[in-house]
């Protein structure tokens, strides 16, 4: 193979630490780079360093965000008795599109993996329990909490992990449904996704 | 080379790119694979839940001369195990199962006693997840055994002299899983009699009438036959296996008788 001076090599196996990106994409991109204006060059490496000086999880949400807390948990016109808890920030932000939810979120910045080695441990888990508590929250009391995490087996046994230590609190646990995407055909769709469609079936 | 068909566990996947899917499958007829899923992640993917960790399908793939990854052109569901896998606890153990079969079998080597044996354990598991410390042992042992890794049983280890007959105390186990006679025996422990025949019935017995008789004896003669099974497992992999660590944080260990990864 090639050999490309140090600086090149150096900036290849940066790019390649990105998730989703191999070897090819990687030279694709310092070759890029290396075609870049001083001036370019320069506000892309602001653009990041401004991302890890200013963007901060929240305290109370873990949500990513510049002010502290983040402006969901500092909001006087949500719902403070409802809270969301997804698997990642972008999670949060295809709840938030649907603009029919408008309760609080929690972010857990992973889900339970033992290939990976990701146990409870490792989800951001200690501050959602106090949450629930009125003197923990503007006073009032969490009365619902929505399970967002993914619709696949890691998301299942997370979710079912957090219900068991939420259930015994006495707080209505919920879990979105699982079932068949909007504008899809029954004709082509799999046989465990019907099974959940048809055991979350509600009456009209 | 070019298409084939052939039933398959699906045992891990992982993203790639924007929406595609690798998923590292268990073969019948062409052994453990890794394949690329294009477009798995859509919303309205061709494979739906067919690629969820454990599920067993009807798998086609294309194969090129000399690339290591495949081509997934379609994923058939032929028994899901999604709902098995929904809590902490049957998770672990099926994970640690699938990285099992993961380390021990060697890429594109088809190897249909190795998948009978994991459909049998996955649905096993997923059947009698009370039973799964039984049930995991039974896996390690399996695998260690198709993989050959796991001594021969019958025989003393040191001086090849059949093993066994109406005295257990005549077999001892060393610290590296291995079985040895009374004068072969070194720093090992004896086993019962029991812990032996236990051990012995792996041979002829499935999963579930296995994880039976392991219930049946003695929780001391539990631990001596699954500490063997991890210990054998360790020496192999060289490392503790990377889910192990939940099987053993998640499942109640019952005292003596529990996984106790030491
Ligand atoms: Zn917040
Ligand atoms: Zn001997």
């Amino acid at each position: 193979m090639l050999e490309y001076s140090e600086p090149v090599t150096k900036l290849i196996d940066e790019f390649k630490r990105l998730p989703g990106i191999g070897q090819k994409t990687a030279q694709r991109l310092a070759f890029h780079v290396l075609r870049m204006t001083q001036e370019e060059v320069g506000r892309f490496v602001e653009a990041m360093e401004d991302v890890k000086r200013k963007i901060v999880m929240c305290t109370v949400c873990n949500n990513l965000t510049d002010v502290e807390p983040c402006r969901f948990c500092s909001s006087t016109s949500r719902d403070r008795s409802i809270i969301c808890v997804v698997e990642e920030p972008y999670n949060l932000v295809a709840v938030e599109k649907t603009r029919s939810y408008n309760g609080l979120y929690h972010v857990l910045h992973g889900a339970l993996s033992p290939i990976r080695g990701l146990g409870p441990e490792d989800l951001r888990l200690a501050n959602l329990l106090p949450r629930l508590r009125p003197e923990n929250n503007d006073g009032v009391e969490v009365r619902e909490v929505i399970l967002a995490t993914n619709p696949n087996t890691e998301g299942e046994a997370t979710a079912s992990y957090v219900s068991r230590l939420l259930k015994p609190l006495g707080v209505r646990v919920t879990r979105i449904a699982m079932g068949m995407p909007v504008g899809s055909d029954l004709e082509y769709v799999d046989e465990v996704t019907m099974d959940k469609a048809l055991a979350n079936r509600h009456e009209i | 080379m070019g298409l084939v068909e052939t039933e398959a566990v699906v045992l891990h996947t992982h993203k790639l790119a924007e929406a595609d899917k690798i998923a590292v499958c268990m073969t019948e007829s062409a052994g453990l694979i890794r394949g690329v899923a294009h477009g798995a992640r859509r919303l309205k993917s061709r494979f739906g839940a067919a690629l969820e960790p454990f599920t067993l399908v009807n798998l086609t793939f294309f194969e090129k001369e000399a690339r290591e990854l495949v081509t997934i052109k379609s994923a058939e569901i032929i028994k899901s195990y999604f709902d098995a896998a929904r809590d902490v606890e049957g998770l672990a153990a099926l994970e640690y199962l699938a990285e099992l079969v993961r380390e021990f079998a060697p890429p594109h080597q088809p190897d249909p006693k190795l998948f009978r044996m994991l459909r049998a354990c996955v649905d096993a598991l997923a059947k009698e997840p009370e039973n799964s410390r039984a049930l995991l042992s039974y896996c390690e042992l399996w695998v260690l055994k198709l993989a050959g890794f796991l001594p021969d049983y019958r025989v003393c280890a040191g001086c090849g002299k059949p093993l066994g007959g109406a005295q257990g105390g005549d077999v001892h186990v060393g610290p590296e899983g291995v079985l040895r006679c009374r004068i072969c025996r070194q720093a090992g422990q004896a086993i019962s009699a029991e812990a032996y025949r236990l051990l012995s019935a792996i041979r002829v017995s499935g999963p579930c009438v296995w994880s039976r008789s392991y219930f049946a004896v003695s929780a001391r003669d539990q631990q001596t036959v699954s500490e063997m099974a991890q210990r054998l497992v360790r020496r192999v992999l060289e490392r503790e296996p990377k889910s192990g660590k939940l099987v053993q944080a998640e499942r109640p260990t019952d005292g003596p008788a529990g996984l106790g990864r030491a």
